[in-house]
């Protein structure tokens, strides 16, 4: 017998056998081998087949699935970082491939608030409500904070929109004299002190717009309509450091609204640091390129910096859009003309 | 926490089951070690098993017992990737979603290597001598495989699928981010 191998019987066969001592199951070499050769049964590889076909499936998803998780969360970010307009567009992509997503709806109206296009905000609170009737509690808290900042902000008391029927062909004045007596009783109608203050901006009283606004906006520091009446009310008024402060705080609400810009730009032409008035003017118009009254601002402030060429390029754009109202044009057209000396 | 049967959950999961004895089958086929009998699923206690020759080496004996860990895992995260942020995160899944879900979860459920390939482990790891850093590497992965084992009884394997489901798609997502 060889010493350094031992015979016996395989345990499967029975044949005699060489058994090396090198695997631990004593079977011979043409048994091993079929053990080896063991197939996987039809109905295992069909099986298998199906889950690889279902995760290859999976794979070819995988980039278009991975672009809508990518945007949803890019949508996140810039929300958080206050940019609201980007935020609403990466939103809109994902709401295409998933309209019936609550959450993402819930993305798409905060970001209509945020961007102040209340009507879209509406109407996607209804495709909410419609998708998502009885939603859990912390979901409906998230919901209903942006619905009550809407209602406050951009809806009026039923009392106040009869009685704007009844005054709409009254004077000015008496139009003044009932909503001032409304407000009386209405305090909290902030939309209406809102509407009081724009009849009052048109009258020049910048100091009773003060006096109504300023104790609102405390009361709510994110009111875009109070920020937007007090930047221009405070600049007239000369008041640059509070008018400031105010557009700093209206910038910060939406880094990419270029209309918080534009009010700043005309904080800063009055006084007359137009170098920083240009800086905001291209801000807004890389925000906007297209928007015919950032294009007049722009013909403004290259007016004041002496540019004439790009005043009349400015000017030439914004005359030539139709979107324009005659009020805005008039304005901008006797500046750069010089008809109309605004500093 | 709740109990429900294992046998139960053994049923409602069992492609993890098939997936899990594959896996074994197709790594000895692979380290060319001789399978002796294999029942990919049936009711009973172990739900699978694939009786195969012990192998002299180690690291073979490593490898067939992790075997399942790596497809498990691979193929659970392949069908989940896709249909976790669909149905996790914008709750607007439709069938294919929740099937690969379900599908996902199942095999996910099914990927730790179970006391019988921790015990062959430890009886590879006597047999053999020097190795001492495989030997190393081998006892926490035991341990893993034993805690993996009594933890499914407080739905740890249910967890740990569920964690890589939610969390690998996540994952993906805020490297492009």
């Amino acid at each position: 017998m060889d010493s350094e191998n031992s015979y016996g019987s395989c345990q499967m066969c029975g044949r005699e056998h060489r058994h090396s001592g090198e695997y631990d199951l004593p079977v011979c070499d043409d048994c091993r081998n079929s053990l080896l050769a063991r197939p996987f049964p039809k109905w295992i590889l069909f099986f298998m087949i199906l889950i690889l076909g279902i995760s290859v499936f999976s794979l070819v998803k995988l980039p278009s699935v991975l672009a809508y998780g990518i945007a949803y969360e890019k949508g996140q970010q810039l929300s958080q970082e206050h940019k609201h307009v980007s935020a609403l567009q990466q939103f809109e992509k994902v709401a295409k491939i998933f309209p019936k997503s609550a959450e993402i709806q819930f993305r798409l109206y905060e970001s209509y608030f945020e961007n102040g296009r209340i009507d879209e905000a509406y109407a996607t609170l209804d495709k909410l409500i419609a998708i998502n009737e009885k939603p859990d509690g912390s979901f409906a808290d998230k919901v209903n904070a942006i619905t009550d900042k809407m209602d406050l902000y951009y809806t009026a008391n039923e009392g106040f929109y009869q009685l704007s029927d009844q005054i709409k062909d009254m004077t000015l004045e008496e139009q003044l004299e009932k909503i001032e007596t409304y407000i009386q009783t209405n305090q909290s109608d902030i939309l209406a002190i809102y509407s009081l203050c724009d009849l009052y901006y048109e009258m020049e009283r910048y100091t009773d717009i003060e006096a109504l606004l300023e104790p609102k906006q405390e009361s709510f520091p994110d009111w875009k309509l109070g920020l937007n009446t007090l930047i221009p009310v405070k600049r007239e008024l000369g008041k640059y450091d509070e008018a400031k402060d105010y557009y700093e705080t209206l910038i910060a609400l939406n880094v990419e609204d270029p209309y918080a810009y534009i009010s700043a730009v005309k904080v800063e032409l009055k006084q007359k640091n137009d170098a920083k008035a240009l800086e905001l003017a291209q801000k807004a118009l890389a925000l906007s390129p297209d928007d015919s009254y950032i294009q007049g601002v722009m013909a403004m402030v290259y007016y004041y910096l002496g540019d004439e060429k790009q005043t009349k390029q400015y000017l030439e754009k914004f005359n030539a859009a139709k979107d324009v109202d005659q009020s805005t044009s008039e304005f901008i057209n006797s500046i750069v003309s010089g008809q109309l000396v605004w500093r | 926490m709740f109990f429900i049967p294992g046998q139960l959950i053994t049923w409602l999961t069992f492609p993890g089951v098939i997936v899990h004895e594959f896996a074994h089958q197709l790594f000895c086929k692979w380290t060319k070690t001789p399978v002796l009998d294999v029942c990919y699923f049936r009711v009973g206690n172990p739900a699978g098993y694939v009786v195969h020759e012990n192998p002299r080496d180690l690291k073979v004996n490593l490898l067939i017992d992790i075997g399942p860990f790596i497809v498990n895992n691979i193929l659970g995260i392949l069908l989940t990737l896709t249909a976790s942020l669909a149905v996790f995160t914008f709750e607007s899944g439709d069938f294919m979603d929740y099937f690969q879900i379900w599908l996902g979860l199942s095999i996910l459920m099914h990927s730790f290597p179970s006391t019988g390939d921790a015990k062959a482990l430890m009886a590879a790891m006597k047999e053999t001598e020097g190795q001492a850093l495989l030997k190393a590497l081998c006892y926490p992965i035991i341990g893993l495989i034993y805690i993996g084992a009594f933890g499914s009884v407080i739905w740890l394997d249910f967890i740990y699928a569920s964690a890589v489901a939610l969390l690998v798609p996540q994952l993906l997502v805020s490297l492009f981010v």
